[in-house]
């Protein structure tokens, strides 16, 4: 230790730590479970694929606290996604989610169910896509026929087990944002040693009748994080976008809001039973000051329900993030288990209520 | 429970400046909350291991670094975040706002998680050496390279910090 690093450390101990709005209470709620369940509780390997070709570029965290268990094995379509809501509510004995609704669900499932791929290495069933306006979930099943296991601990909780090398295809270039899940045997009892189940949830702008996924190379990380790649392969099917119903809502607010001395324009919320997006237009340059701004004032977003339940982030997971090009900003809220759309009375932002119907 | 309580309490006092290592290893504040939510469950799934609750400091940073890393090191795999918001700030940013915080994000991501250890968390050379698991030799070089690098820095800004 010098001189210099005395100044350096006095400097820095004067220097605060800039947290992401939400970020402690998240972390509240992921204590609060691990200590309730005082045992481990694993947390699904969660991935963010964030493609920055399109709109709304994400900053702020978003946090999957999710169940680790799946009881869905013979359901599909509709039906699976019942199930895997039901389960997420059964695993959390804390929370009230009385407002869920999975009748809706095999009216926005899609035809595309069962068995896309089947080769002598690998075979890649859906289990079930659900889809409404902007946001679509779909969860596969994949066998390594010719392998034992496509369990591979080397402890790295995010990184061990088989995956994908990469993940391509219409339907990511699509959206905005891809959240990819993966369960293994270990977490889900009713999978077999070689197979494992991928969720993806995406949120992104759907317009054509049919998207691709493109899976690629079937592998693990090693202890040194390089892909040991297992089958050189490419695997392609495509997802039908057929769902008898939308129960999504586009609602145009054009409303100024001021946050201090920042003017923004409140242009829509789009409202799924999945998620809920609202979007800010600034008429000036991107500054990302004026971003901050926005941010830091935006955290505080409750949805009021018809019978007077309020859902706050307790019930969604909260993301925030911008346009530099258009300078718009976006907000986006991640429903744990579907809403019904029509059951929303209105959105509370910047302390002022916006009516949905 | 009794021992949950002690875990939560010092998981909760320690997360800012776990986040503040992770932001400063992976640059998105996506992922660093997400290396810090793996750092909580595995720090829940293995404090028994931890004999001596004094050093759950030096402990916890290196589940967070770990964590850090294989973040890091899956992420390069999918699209450059060009529009990353945490970006390495220019010199003439700097001009107008001499934080320490900057000048460390302009330096190499090896120099950077030693300077944050060392300056901001008060770590030793030792503690650095067994976070990152590597030598202290190479802990020291990297530190001496670091000091150079900010004393560039704030000189040429023209800022006598050691006057």
């Amino acid at each position: 230790m010098n001189n210099f690093d005395e100044i350096i450390r006095e400097k820095a101990r004067l220097e605060s730590i800039s947290l992401p709005v939400g970020f402690d209470e998240r972390n509240d709620i992921l204590i609060e479970k691990l200590s309730t369940n005082n045992v481990n509780v694993k947390k699904p390997r969660t991935f963010y694929i964030l493609r920055y070709r399109t709109a709304i570029v994400l900053i702020a965290a978003i946090l999957i606290i999710g169940s680790t268990t799946i009881a869905a094995e013979q359901l599909t379509g509709g039906d699976f996604f019942t199930q895997f809501f039901n389960e997420e509510v059964n695993n959390d004995n804390i929370n009230n989610f009385g407002f869920m609704n999975t009748e809706q669900l095999n009216n926005i499932s899609s035809s595309t169910i069962g068995t896309v791929i089947s080769t002598d290495e690998v075979n890649i069933d859906v289990l079930g896509v659900v889809i409404s306006g902007n946001t679509v979930n779909v969860m596969l099943k994949v066998t390594a026929n010719k392998l034992n296991s496509v369990l591979h601990n080397n402890g790295n909780i995010v990184l061990n087990n088989y995956r994908f090398q990469d993940e391509r295809g219409s339907l990511f270039e699509s959206s905005k944002e891809t959240t990819t899940t993966y369960y293994f045997s270990d977490e889900d009892s009713n999978l077999k040693d070689n197979e494992f189940k991928i969720l993806y949830k995406c949120i992104g702008n759907y317009n054509s009748d049919k998207y691709t996924i493109n899976l690629d190379k079937l592998g693990y990380y090693n202890q040194n994080l390089d892909f040991v790649n297992i089958y050189d392969a490419g695997w392609q099917f495509d997802i039908s976008f057929d769902t008898k119903a939308d129960y999504s809502k586009d609602i145009f607010i054009d409303q100024d809001i001021f946050i201090d001395d920042l003017s923004l324009r409140f242009n829509n919320i789009q409202i799924t039973p999945f998620t809920c997006l609202l979007y800010f237009e600034n008429d000036k340059d991107f500054v990302y000051d004026d971003y901050e701004k926005f941010s830091d004032n935006v955290s505080s977003i409750t949805i009021k329900l018809k019978d007077g339940t309020i859902l706050n982030s307790t019930y969604f997971k909260y993301t925030c993030g911008f346009d530099s090009e258009t300078n718009i900003y976006g907000a986006i809220l991640d429903f744990t288990v579907p809403i019904t759309v029509n059951d929303v009375e209105s959105i509370t932002i910047f302390d002022q209520d916006y009516l949905i119907n | 429970m009794q021992k949950n309580n002690i875990l939560s309490n010092l998981i909760i006092e320690n997360r800012p400046r776990l986040y503040r290592i992770a932001i400063n290893i992976l640059k998105n504040y996506i992922d660093a909350e997400d290396a810090v939510s793996e750092a909580t469950c595995k720090a829940y799934e293995n404090f028994h291991k931890l004999k001596d609750i004094e050093k759950f400091k030096p402990w916890i940073i290196k589940i967070l670094i770990n964590e850090a890393y294989s973040i890091s090191n899956k992420r390069k795999k999918y699209v450059p975040l060009n529009d990353e918001i945490i970006v390495n700030n220019s010199d003439s940013e700097i001009i107008d706002n001499i934080i320490l915080w900057d000048a460390v994000q302009t330096l190499d991501e090896n120099f950077r998680v030693v300077a944050i250890l060392f300056y901001y968390e008060n770590m030793s050379i030792k503690e650095i050496s067994k976070a990152l698991t590597i030598p202290e030799g190479t802990v020291n070089s990297r530190l001496n390279r670091t000091r150079q690098k900010l004393k560039n820095i704030f000189l040429k800004e023209g800022v006598a910090l050691y006057e």
